[in-house]
């Protein structure tokens, strides 16, 4: 893995959306696709979110709040809509 | 001499540098037509260079009021003067993911110098970066920047210095997928020198993970965060209170030298009681804003409202509105001046729009003397618990009516395409306290310049409505016949469903200034002399048992004094508030509404109150 964690998704394997994962989840995860248009998909992009990358998921904030998703070295707190747009797959 | 923009990511250490490029003597100013503030200084080792501070951006497209003046910044130059270079900032320990942007504005044409920060952190781990090529591929001078302290400044300035005189070449484009895989691929290429860097970066992060165990953990994040904001506030009085009464004293001595020097007569009068007073009614508020600012400033340096933005985001959405109002709603508990230029930090217009215009709803600390005075009178015998109960009462009703107003305006107001969260948690950093100090005093001056005029205008109005036309007569007498006194006798049958007889109408008009007027108002309407306060609130709690309407009913009831808590609870406070709103929205308008809307609902829901409760017997 290289250390931004750009690397191509499996394509064979089925993605799940970010906001469906149960909100325990953690772990790491590949993103598969970015599902969103407009001002947010620009966003998202500006914020380092795109195909390939491999981001680190700490589960979310209690009364399902954010997500918290660790990119390299920050970690990014997205509301569901958000986390929605991501469609990942495990790694 | 030539003007250089700073550019970057928010969170990069953009500020820390700009303090060191121009030495921390800048001017601040808002950009014209906003609050957003920019700055300009001359550099300390680039004489000819004036560097011009910009709000952090994600993109050069803007999607926010701050990234907006960025742009228009590049775009349209400073205050006249052309941009003709940038100095653009990136997080060394996020280089794949902040270079995008430096190649976003490579391709506007700007001669441009990249800094590279966190040079110590990257340092302490080891992390060793090839700036000589990145120079290589990005065409431009990349140098290393330490924040702690201020290691390649100099070369940085010189660097901007010796740039090529252009101003941009291009509008800019869109960040594209190709910009954030040629980033990726740059970052890896520039770390390649460096064992094992992936596990590297991480260990940059370890110590604010271990914090965040206990910042964002359910149960301790959000006590933690209370427990922090109770201290700011409380911190209010025992550090500003002595420098609030020491202005009051001053302001005081003041008006009495004034009237000594001028004899007596109006113009003494005038001078001591109207200008005077109207100056210290400005600047009574100076010390608890300047510490507010303090406070707040740097809990926002060291990265943990982020935090709690993101804890409190979940229920902020349901009203419309998202976490990082959070901060300014809380603080305008303790006063809605600070409260409401701090909402400056919020990135979208429209959320920003709704939390300004609520934050006065937020029962700020100034009407504390007023509700203590009511519960006095309603609780006089009971338990000190009955009175804290109510009190808390009072606060949790502010925040449900200013739900509710969130949701109204969420309502009417057209959508906002671009509201997200998306936020960053920056790594946990210390303060930088020249940084911090000179934010504050900038805000605090600014409230000075902007609402100084304002306040001062309407204070001198409310001298004038409160002594003429009977200027000659004793003070109590003065103000029962002024025009204030007339006035509240004229509005008696408007006060009147409420509970409230002319001399509680006068005390409201008189509130205007500020709220803890209401409470010498009281007294002089009720003829209760003395400068002791505490004599005084007896006097007033006396006088209040036995006042009565022109009919023999008695005005202070449970009912009424319930209704006139309430009423106090949700009207538009002060002058100082209204002043200041005005500014912050630069809209009349804005102010108007705020101060028509939440009076009319005050009386509404004390009109409601006092009737219910007294067809209910109270």
């Amino acid at each position: 893995m290289s250390v931004d964690g750009l690397s191509r998704p499996n394509p064979y394997t089925q993605g799940m959306r970010l906001s469906s994962m149960s909100s325990g989840a953690k772990g790491s995860f590949r993103i598969q696709s970015v599902n969103a248009d407009g001002p947010l998909a620009e966003r998202m992009l500006e914020m380092g979110f795109c195909v390939g990358l491999t981001i680190s998921v700490h589960g979310r904030l209690p009364f399902s709040g954010p997500w918290l998703v660790e990119i390299g070295t920050t970690v990014l707190a997205l509301r569901n809509e958000e986390a929605d747009a991501l469609v990942v797959e495990s790694v | 001499m030539r003007h250089i923009a700073v550019i970057g990511v928010p969170n990069a250490g953009k500020t820390t540098l700009y303090n060191y490029l121009t030495g921390s003597r800048f001017k601040t100013v808002n950009y014209p037509g906003s609050t957003v503030e920019c700055s300009v200084g001359r550099g300390v080792s680039a004489e000819e260079v004036f560097f011009v501070d910009t709000p952090g951006i994600y993109s050069l497209i803007p999607k926010s009021a701050d990234e907006e003046v960025t742009n228009r910044v590049l775009l349209e130059g400073f205050r006249g003067q052309a941009i003709t270079g940038a100095i653009v900032l990136v997080d060394g320990t996020q280089l794949a993911r902040q270079l995008p942007v430096v190649l976003q504005l490579q391709r506007t044409g700007i001669p441009m110098v990249v800094a590279v920060t966190m040079a110590d952190l990257l340092a302490q781990q080891g992390v060793r970066l090839d700036t000589t090529m990145l120079s290589a591929t990005l065409g431009a001078p990349v140098l290393l920047f330490n924040g702690a302290n201020g290691d390649g400044e100099e070369d940085l300035s010189k660097a901007a210095q010796a740039l090529p005189f252009k101003s941009i070449a291009h509008p800019p484009g869109p960040i594209g997928e190709d910009d954030i895989r040629t980033a990726a691929r740059m970052a890896e290429k520039a770390l390649q020198a460096t064992p094992n860097p992936a596990q590297k970066l991480h260990a940059i992060r370890a110590r604010t993970q271990a914090m965040d165990r206990f910042l964002l953990h359910p149960v301790l994040g959000p006590a933690l965060f209370l427990g922090v904001m109770f201290l700011l506030f409380s911190s209010i009085y025992w550090l500003a209170a002595p420098f609030m009464d020491f202005i009051d004293e001053t302001f005081g001595t003041w008006a009495d030298a004034v009237a000594g020097a001028t004899g007596p007569g109006l113009l003494g009068d005038f001078l001591s009681q109207g200008v005077v007073t109207g100056v210290g009614a400005v600047m009574v508020f100076v010390p608890q804003i300047f510490i507010l600012f303090i406070g707040i400033g740097a809990l926002e340096a060291t990265g943990y409202f982020s935090r709690a933005a993101a804890i409190v985001d979940r229920f902020f959405t349901g009203i419309g509105l998202s976490g990082r109002s959070f901060v300014p709603l809380l603080s305008g508990f303790s006063c809605a001046i600070p409260a409401m230029i701090s909402a400056r930090n919020i990135s979208s217009k429209r959320d920003r729009w709704i939390t300004t215009f609520i934050i006065p709803l937020m029962t700020c600390s100034a009407r504390l003397p007023v509700y203590a005075l009511l519960l006095g009178f309603l609780f006089v015998d009971a338990s000190p618990w009955i009175a804290g109960a109510v009190l808390a009462l009072l606060y949790l009703g502010s925040l449900v009516v200013g739900g509710l107003a969130a949701g109204i305006l969420n309502r009417i107001l057209p959508q906002d395409k671009s509201s997200f969260l998306l936020m960053e948690l920056p790594l946990y950093r210390r303060p930088h306290g020249r940084v911090v100090l000179r934010q504050a005093l900038f805000r605090t001056w600014d409230y000075v310049r902007r609402a100084g005029p304002t306040i001062f205008v309407i204070s001198v109005v409310l001298w004038t409505a409160s002594t003429f036309p009977n200027y000659e007569a004793p003070p109590a007498e003065r103000l029962q016949t002024s025009y204030a006194g007339q006035a509240g006798h004229v509005f008696e049958p408007l006060f009147r469903p409420m509970g409230a007889d002319w001399r509680v109408g006068v005390g409201l008009i008189s509130a205007f200034a500020a709220r803890e007027v209401f409470v010498s108002a009281l007294a002089l309407t009720f003829n209760i002399a003395g400068e002791e306060a505490d004599s005084m609130t007896g006097g007033v709690l006396a006088a209040m048992k036995d006042a009565t309407f022109a009919d023999g009913q008695k005005v202070f009831t449970v009912a009424s004094v319930i209704a006139l808590m309430v009423f106090f609870m949700i009207a538009m406070q002060c002058m100082a508030t209204f002043a200041v709103a005005r500014k912050e929205s630069a809209s009349m308008k804005f102010a108007l509404t705020q101060l028509a809307a939440f009076n009319a609902v005050a009386y509404g829901l004390a009109v409601l109150i006092y009737q219910s409760l007294t067809a209910l017997g109270f």
